[in-house]
């Protein structure tokens, strides 16, 4: 068998030594599981997705983080402007740290359905990566199976 | 009977063209394919006549293609389509056996990531590293050649190894040669 050649899908999840990321191959679609020694693969063929269900579901926990670290920025201004560098430093590092965490925090839930089952495709957690991903797959597919009429 | 489509968040079912859910108001976008409606094919493999040729593995049943690898007569029941040729279950799970279609895997080692660990997180506890870099030369080497992952095919986690390795031993080395000098 010839290797397959696969182009990588916007979207990313990661978890602690675990991470998702989807690939597009010239017939399927492969969702890969990434732990420390093994990748683990899950092949959704074009010809068989019924249906990709993407839903916003904003979370309270972004906004939290996102007050949190502009408040540390602000007082890594503060501290920095009154000359405390240690203070101010810490400060910003915790801010750019909330804040890339409250950019990690999943705001839609993408599901997949097949004939056998219905499946959370977990890397598709940003909207902004599902809606680019979605339109790459929406192509494929209907160039697989055609159009709904 | 076509398949429920539900909302990702609260399981209500949607219509195909729904923008809102009805169960929960989030904003939801639904894409539905021509196999939502498609009715799924069971194959039915009818029952072999007297004089016609019956199925390998169900000899009641009526063959209808031979298996393009081992000749078997299938019944619709046995026969795969696998890329486009008529194979018999055996032959698809005797080939995944051995190997041969190593590109439908469900899983792979990476070799290289564990090579890699072996020479770096030692570091940490430096004196078994007398120990690990062996160890981590030798899955370099055995495994070098080994299918690693589907969609990533570097190897640079094993050059990066090797070149912790031979750092690690030439430090040894050097060790034991700079005490034995002092003996």
């Amino acid at each position: 068998m010839t290797p397959v050649a696969y182009r990588r899908l916007p979207g990313l999840a990661v978890a602690p030594f675990r991470r998702q990321t989807l690939w597009m191959g010239p017939d399927h679609v492969l969702s890969v599981r990434t732990l420390p020694f093994s990748e683990h693969y899950r092949r959704y063929y074009f010809s068989d997705i019924q249906a990709i269900v993407l839903t916003e579901s904003g979370s309270p926990m972004a906004y939290y983080l996102y007050a949190s670290a502009v408040f540390l920025l602000l007082m890594f201004l503060l501290l920095g402007y009154t000359w405390h560098p240690v203070w101010a430093t810490l400060c910003g590092i915790a801010g750019a740290v909330l804040l890339t965490l409250g950019l990690r925090v999943p705001n839609c839930a993408c599901y997949l359905q097949t004939a056998t089952g219905v499946v959370r495709l977990p890397s598709l957690g940003r909207l902004r990566a599902a809606r680019k991903t979605l339109a790459i797959l929406k192509a494929a597919i209907e160039a697989s199976q055609g159009r709904l009429t | 009977m076509t398949a429920t489509l539900a909302c990702a968040h609260c399981q209500t079912p949607v219509e195909s063209v729904a923008s809102i859910c009805p169960g929960c108001r989030s904003p939801i976008q639904v894409m539905a394919f021509p196999a939502w409606l498609a009715r799924p094919e069971i194959g039915i493999a009818a029952p072999a006549m007297e004089g016609e040729a019956g199925c390998f593995y169900h000899p009641s049943k009526q063959a209808v293609v031979p298996c393009d690898q081992c000749g078997r007569f299938l019944c619709a029941l046995c026969q795969v389509d696998f890329f486009g040729e008529n194979w018999c279950p055996s032959c698809i799970e005797i080939s995944r056996r051995k190997g041969r279609l190593s590109g439908l895997d469900a899983v792979r080692t990476l070799y290289g990531n564990a090579a890699l660990s072996l020479a770096v997180l030692p570091l940490l506890f430096w004196p078994i590293t007398f120990m690990t870099a062996p160890m981590s030369l030798y899955v370099t080497f055995r495994y070098w050649s080994a299918p690693s992952s589907l969609v990533r095919r570097n190897r640079w986690q094993f050059y990066a190894a090797i070149l912790f390795d031979v750092v690690e031993l030439g430090a040894w080395f050097w060790l034991l040669a700079f005490l034995v000098s002092r003996l």
